[in-house]
């Protein structure tokens, strides 16, 4: 179905090649997950797939890719979207339309499919993802899992043959991610598409795929069953890493299979949750409105602690109210009444220096914090804005991350290091608490692994930390607190072990494959079996 | 049934050339409070406050400047000297120009009206846009257009959008402990916004690429936009003022207000 020959790509101006003499085959009905380190081409192998790279990215290419028979070199993308439909990274950007199905009817509209054609096809596409409830909704108003089904939907109902999706599920929660997977799992079932999907967290997709396609360097690629890839691979979710460590005969891609391998360990004594250090955060019986007033209270009642020392994570599904909860800690939330105090104070009668000295908070998007044009300038600016000898914020991003070179761009940085350039920034004002919302998005083992070193680190130094985010995995290592909100209310406050054990939808992998051991990640379990 | 997209385009056009033409204050404030109206009574749902509000702000401004300039910089005019501000001495070859000086009631009350008009030009084509959706305005463009029907669409989708990374951006910069508001904060926030806002157009202009636009030459419509009596009707008032209308007497003015009100009608008739 899809065929790369010799392929190479380079931009202009660059003196790195992206992709270098690659060859492969994707056969008709696969369902291939392609995955390497960020910043490795994935992103580019799928566009290259229907001529997005490099007809609209510029770049050069040499040697042959094939979709179909059809040639990627010598025709536009749009020429090929009778045969390849894209879900763009992130969905709200590629929409043209603001009403669901106008959405869904404009890649039809502008290929020029009969109204009659048209008109059955969308009925069939909104049965087919379950949308015909919203058909009429303004898609902005959608949550992140609906918006990716729109997507989806808008890029299949011109039945093509194959569908790329590039990271579809990193921007929700583990209930809306499973529904989007198995979504994509049936519809390669049922019409024999070819689909290829770039996602880092395997622990969602590995049991759904046929074949991986790794990329470990610019021409180094392995393309194989799931199994074989997973047996050798530098990336491989939290359950192939426990197979690892336990051992096993045939490696299991599913709980089902690790749980019938009938592995046992012994069990793990945790040490008791107990914080000692001093009272942060303190939110007495608050209540947060929207901001129209007819719909439900934002948040209802809530009330809690959080002490210095501790790492918290805040969790729920989209919508829920976490990121207002967040926003009240440094006074941007609509309080209709209760009660926040930080480090003893109301937080909207802080000053700016109180505030940067009280609460380092990282807004969903690091780079919003970030305006300079290189590395260097941006801890220069920090030290002005946040008076601290000159040199200061650079020497906490090294003590982060080590040593990045101070002449390049804020936006070359991968996701980690960007997110740890704006924490630098917040850290060098000296904040009694760091705060993040949904810290993650896009970020592989990798760079998880060095963001659990991170805030652990800053932990240590008398801070507390309290995070908003969807990703299990990073809570089990990381978090020795949970609090679970639904619906503006706060449903549970323990400690980690207990929380995401009580859902199955919110327990991380190794908790599922090894029920009621007490352990929860694969070091756990190692700890389980040395004894300790 | 909605209102046809382009009637909104057309009717600003219209007024637009009205106010210039005219180049009457009363006019001016006329059409603006038509605007005002016609954004007003528009339903929640196609209506795109947040584009409008920026289309208010940049008003606003316009105003504003308008009249700083009129009282510092200006040719000496005659009327009644409302106050005086220290003069500046200029070198000889800026003859007829001048800074500070004497302000005359002239010289404000003819500011004044022309920075109605910038207000009123920025407004009708603020509401007009906030009215109509890009995927309306790349339909009622031809395709063979290709350039023009993106540029369209990457105007009317990111004007709204980037009045929301502009409150985004100012709130991390609050988060920093930055001042979010007067003039030195604009460095600051204007380079992330105009960053994302090049690379969300990027991703638009990929996605209309990736969706097949502007290749067939033939295209069809899931929901045809009609085009009905009752806009051509709401429309020849506007037809009107901008071409027939010579002069403007206070009568005449009443008559332009009630007949601009008259656009209202396809919404209200919706």
């Amino acid at each position: 179905m899809i065929e790369f020959k010799n392929v190479s790509l380079i931009y202009p101006n660059s003196e790195q090649t992206i992709i270098e003499n690659l060859s492969f085959k994707l056969d008709e009905g696969e369902f291939v997950l392609v995955i390497g380190q960020t910043g490795i081409g994935k992103s580019s192998i799928l566009r290259l797939m229907n001529g997005l790279v490099p007809h609209h990215t510029g770049g050069i290419l040499s040697g042959e890719i094939e979709v179909a028979g059809r040639s990627t070199r010598l025709l536009r993308p749009g020429e090929l979207a009778d045969l390849v439909g894209v879900v763009p990274q992130n969905p709200a950007n590629g929409f043209v339309c603001e009403i669901v199905e106008d959405e869904i009817a404009f890649t039809m509209e502008t290929l020029g499919i009969p109204v009659e054609v048209m008109r059955k096809r969308i009925e069939e596409v909104l049965d087919l993802l379950a949308l015909a409830p919203l058909r009429t909704r303004n898609i902005a108003t959608l949550s992140g899992g609906e918006q990716q089904r729109v997507a989806i939907a808008a890029a299949l109902v011109t039945q093509p043959r194959v569908l790329l999706l590039d990271e579809p599920t990193s921007a929700l929660d583990p209930i809306a991610a499973e529904e989007v997977l198995s979504i994509l799992h049936r519809l390669v079932n049922d019409l024999g598409l070819t689909v290829i999907i770039a996602e880092h967290r395997l622990e969602r997709v590995i049991q759904f795929v046929d074949r991986i396609l790794l990329i470990k360097g610019s021409g180094d690629v392995q393309l194989g069953e799931t199994r074989e890839i997973l047996l050798s691979s530098p990336i491989a979710p939290p359950l192939v890493e426990l197979a690892r460590v336990t051992g096993f005969e045939e490696l299991p891609l599913t709980i089902r299979e690790f749980r019938r391998s009938a592995i046992d360990i012994p069990n793990l004594k945790r040490s008791e949750h107990s914080p000692s250090g001093e009272t942060l955060i303190e939110i007495l019986g608050l209540n947060c409105s929207y901001k129209d007033a007819n719909s439900n209270y934002a948040l209802r009642d809530i009330s809690l602690e959080i002490k210095s020392g501790e790492i918290v994570a805040l969790m729920g599904r989209n919508g829920a109210g976490k990121s207002t909860l967040l926003k009240s800690l440094v006074g941007l939330a609509p309080v209709v009444s209760g009660e926040v105090k930080v480090l003893g104070k109301d937080p909207r009668t802080f000053d700016s220096t109180e505030l940067i000295g009280a609460i380092g908070y990282v807004p969903q998007e690091p780079g919003d914090l970030l305006i300079e044009t290189t590395v260097g300038d941006e801890c220069k600016q920090a030290d002005i804005d946040n008076r601290v000898t000159p040199g200061r914020t650079y020497e906490i991003l090294t003590g982060l991350v080590g040593a990045i070179p101070q002449s390049i761009h804020p936006r070359e940085l991968s996701e980690g290091q960007k997110l740890a350039l704006a924490l630098s920034v917040l850290l060098s004002a000296n904040p009694r608490a760091i705060v993040l919302d949904e810290p993650t998005r896009g970020f592989d083992y990798e760079a998880k692994r060095k963001l659990v070193g991170m805030l652990k680190q800053i932990a240590s130094q008398d801070r507390a930390i309290l995070l908003a985010t969807h990703d299990v995995e990073l809570v089990a290592e990381l978090a020795e607190r949970v609090l679970f909100i639904a619906d503006g209310e706060l449903i549970s406050d323990d400690s980690t072990a207990t929380s995401l054990t009580a859902s199955p939808a919110f327990a991380p992998q190794v908790a599922k494959a090894l029920p009621e051991k007490g352990v929860l990640t694969v070091s756990d379990v190692r700890r389980a079996i040395e004894g300790h | 049934m909605q209102t046809h997209p382009a009637f909104f385009w057309i009717w600003a056009t219209l007024i637009a050339t009205s106010v210039i033409r005219l180049d009457n204050s009363l006019f001016s404030i006329a059409a603006v409070l038509a605007v005002l109206a016609m954004v007003r009574i528009a339903p929640e749902s196609t209506l795109r406050l947040n584009a409008f509000r920026l289309a208010v702000r940049l008003a606003i401004i316009a105003v504003f400047i308008r009249i700083s300039v009129a009282i510092l910089i200006g040719v000496p005019m005659p009327g009644k000297t409302l106050f005086s501000l220290p003069q500046l001495e200029l070198p000889e070859f800026l003859v007829g120009i001048r800074l500070g000086g004497e302000v005359t009631s002239q010289r404000i009350s003819g500011a004044l009206n022309e920075a109605l008009i910038f207000a009123a030009l920025i407004l009708l084509f603020g509401a007009a846009n906030s009215l109509s959706t890009p995927t309306k305005i790349l339909k009622v463009i031809p395709q063979r257009l290709y350039g023009v029907g993106v540029a369209a669409a990457l105007a009317t989708k990111l004007t709204p959008q980037f009045a929301d990374s502009v409150s985004r951006i100012k709130q991390a910069q609050f988060l920093r402990g930055q001042p979010a508001s007067g003039f030195r904060s604009w460095r600051r926030i204007g380079t992330p916004v105009l960053e994302e806002t090049l690379s969300r157009s990027l991703d638009l202009a990929s996605s209309l690429e990736a969706r097949g636009y502007g290749i067939k030459r033939i295209t069809t419509r899931y929901k045809a936009e009609s085009w009905r009596g009752v806009e051509t009707i709401a429309l020849l008032p506007a037809i009107y003022v901008a071409t027939l209308l010579p002069s403007l007497s206070i009568s005449v003015l009443l008559v332009a207000i009630v007949l601009f009100l008259s656009a209202l009608a396809p919404a209200v008739l919706r």
